[in-house]
């Protein structure tokens, strides 16, 4: 027979948390905070180091005999080559300026999950190893040897920043620890230390174009998909066109968007908007990814990626490119795309064919966002919209970081919210715009294993979405980001069960009256439109 | 009529704001120093979700076991806190212990009060009062692990799903 625990001995709760300093404080991988690992097959497609079957679980990661020489080495070179990470190491002062900051940390309470910390994560080991007064000084210098331990700790709190560089908002310095969580992530990937929510994503997309690994004939026929429902509730019917060369524009959304809801509704609506504008565009069956999840891997691995969108813009001979609703997406598109895979002499500046606008901002990419081009139509009245089509949705907008925090897409969704729907309620100031909080799941940390640890990282977000229901009753949480539509539906439920999650141009597409249009009586959900009390009649 | 004001329920609610901050602060013990600390600033109830649901949590379960309990009420106070506690890296007992901590700060808050008073079934009926609340916090535990469950097992089908799909296209 099982030991039982006796009564005292299961009354004996412990209150209080280790005693240990956090250097002593070893991870416990429990269940529900951390990720699968990479699959073997698929960091062979990448040519990544180290693959095999492993487990974060196990006590041997099977690691390669040299593996500290390469990190270390792996660091040292890094170092050289990005100045900011040089910065970084050296500058903090830790004010705590950020500690506050991180959606994992608000959840959590666990103070690792400060940025601070998590960067002093690496910060010790460079310490230790790279600077005169860690090499003397040891642990009185805030040094530390790397150890199997210290790995683990960077596996387990490297997969628990979603790289949303909200702390970077506050830091007085400018560190940026999204930036360190990169380094540190493409270090673990030098030793063959990665979680398969990114990696295999990657390879799909690396083989076939796409993270979901969709082919040509696959993707087309999803697409179709997708026009079909269009003409069961529009009447209208939309003649897409792939890898068509001379097009004006190549228009390339996040692939989830073609296959997961409600992303799928949110592109119809786009699909709707350019086949009733009349744009001259083009999809790629190649470039059909406008995610990045190489971002989450490494700097090559990113270039990699992206690469694709420039050769096939190049090939299709096209002016300009329309990218769709994505998030991170557009940290690559807008921060790194022109010095990885520019200059981009083939391409002219986008100019709206129909509004005449020259978006000047995209100048050294040549790559407009889905929600520029439209409330640059809704500006200049090209487009006709009737908002009480959404009358039964009280709106709210959750700024996806990296559009927000990445290139300043601040005001652009506002704009189009306010003309496609009546009811649109901000949340409170310090959760939104540049200061928005994360979903929780961004940066490859989506996947279901890791639900618990979302669910922590999510609940600032929740919050303040929470708040905005209980007081305005918003029922509908609107966003710009496949991830955002993926992660946010279920931190909903969790949290803030009334609350459905949607794409700004699903509410666009609703509202949106086409040309030789039926009586729309429903929505793009297929579910009845207009108002709650309407449809209770 | 000196008397009649020394029952528990008058005790309770005249020394409110120092036994609920007593009890507030021994529940963020159990968090790390650091996070004790920030939790406990109330400045902000959106930059500390966690410190401001926890503390109106206590605040309205304090309120319902002075008073005659309401279990609706009762049920949205302590979900408040215990929807955090279910994702947070602390065991089950450690996720409903809080309550138990509010015996200990009631018979200490109020230990020369409950000395001199005629309070002994009032405390008694009181105490049982927490114990019920203890039993529906584990089932509002139970239920937010459930949730989680099944969010993950949606996922996971959400995601076979479209692979199937996928593989019927790319055949």
């Amino acid at each position: 027979m099982a030991k039982l625990p006796k009564t005292d001995e299961l009354l004996r709760i412990n209150f209080q948390p280790p005693k240990t300093g956090w250097q002593e404080t070893p991870v416990d991988f429990k269940p529900g905070t951390w990720l699968y690992a990479g699959k073997a097959e698929s960091l062979e497609t990448l040519g990544l180091a180290n693959p095999r079957q492993w487990s974060p679980e196990d006590e041997d990661w099977k690691l390669p005999e040299n593996w500290k020489e390469i990190i270390l080495e792996g660091l040292r070179e890094r170092l050289g080559k990005f100045r900011s990470l040089q910065l970084f190491m050296d500058t903090c002062v830790r004010c705590g300026a950020c500690a506050d900051k991180c959606h994992f940390y608000l959840g959590s309470g666990d103070p690792k999950n400060m940025p601070v910390l998590r960067a002093e994560l690496l910060r010790s080991v460079y310490r230790k190893d790279f600077t005169t007064a860690g090499k003397i000084f040891g642990k009185f210098a805030g040094a530390r040897e790397l150890t199997p331990a210290v790995l683990k700790e960077w596996f387990y709190y490297f997969f628990q920043c979603t790289e949303c560089r909200r702390c970077s908002v506050f830091c007085p310095y400018g560190i940026d620890t999204a930036e360190i969580t990169m380094i540190g992530r493409e270090l673990l990937n030098l030793v063959g230390l990665n979680i398969d929510w990114v990696v295999t994503p990657v390879a799909n997309c690396y083989k076939k174009g796409n993270h979901l690994g969709i082919q040509p004939h696959g993707l087309v026929d999803s697409f179709e998909m997708l026009t079909d429902d269009i003409a069961d509730i529009t009447g209208v019917q939309l003649d897409l066109s792939f890898n068509r060369k001379g097009a004006e524009v190549l228009f390339i959304p996040p692939s989830g968007d073609v296959f997961a809801d409600p992303g799928t509704h949110s592109l119809m609506g786009q699909l709707m908007l350019l086949h009733e504008i009349g744009l001259d565009y083009t999809l790629s069956t190649y470039a059909s990814e406008g995610g990045n999840f190489g971002l989450f891997t490494s700097h090559e691995m990113m270039k990699r990626l992206n690469s694709k969108m420039y050769a096939e813009a190049k090939r299709l001979g096209v002016k300009w490119i329309l990218g769709g609703e994505c998030g991170h997406m557009w940290r690559v598109i807008n921060q790194y795309m022109d010095t990885m895979n520019g200059p981009t002499d083939f391409l002219e500046l986008p100019v709206s064919p129909i509004t005449g606008t020259r978006f000047e901002n995209t100048k050294s990419t040549k790559m407009v966002h889905i929600t520029e081009f439209t409330a640059d139509l809704i500006q200049n009245n090209k487009i006709k919209l009737d908002p009480s089509r959404n009358d039964k949705h009280i709106v709210t907008y959750h700024d996806s970081c990296n559009p927000a925090r990445a290139m300043g897409l601040l005001e652009e969704p506002r704009y189009i919210l306010k003309n496609v729907c009546n009811n649109f309620y901000e949340m409170p100031d310090e959760t939104i715009r540049e200061k928005t909080f994360c979903c929780g799941g961004g940066a490859g940390l989506g996947a279901d294993e890791n639900m618990e640890m979302r669910m922590r990282g999510g609940l600032p977000r929740a919050n303040a979405v929470k708040y905005v229901h209980e007081k305005h009753g918003v029922n509908m949480l609107s966003c710009v980001c496949a991830i955002d539509r993926a992660v946010l539906p279920p931190l909903m439920h969790y949290w803030v069960p009334d609350v459905n999650v949607c794409g700004v141009h699903e509410l666009v597409g609703n509202a949106l009256v086409m040309k030789g249009e039926k009586k729309r009586e429903e929505s793009l959900r297929f579910e009845p439109i207009g108002t709650e009390e309407d449809n209770d009649v | 009529m000196e008397q009649a004001a020394l029952t528990l329920k008058s005790l309770l609610t005249n020394n409110k704001e120092n036994l609920l901050t007593k009890w507030f602060h021994l529940v963020l013990e159990t968090y790390p120093k650091e996070t004790a600390r920030h939790f406990g600033n109330q400045k902000s109830q959106f930059g500390n979700p966690v410190g401001h649901n926890i503390f109106e949590g206590l605040n309205g379960i304090y309120d319902e076991l002075s008073q005659d309990m309401n279990e609706d009420r009762m049920f949205k106070a302590l979900d408040r806190i215990l929807r955090i506690t279910a994702v947070q890296d602390i065991s089950p007992s450690q996720a409903v212990s809080f309550l138990f901590l509010l015996k200990r700060v009631v018979r200490e808050g109020l230990a020369e009060e409950l000395r001199k008073g005629k309070v002994l079934q009032e405390l008694l009926d009181y105490e049982d009062k927490i114990d019920q609340s203890i039993l529906l916090a584990f089932n509002i535990y139970l239920e937010c692990r459930e949730t989680i469950y099944k969010m993950r097992l949606h996922e996971v089908k959400t995601r076979c799903d479209i692979l199937e799909r996928i593989n019927q296209y790319n055949n």
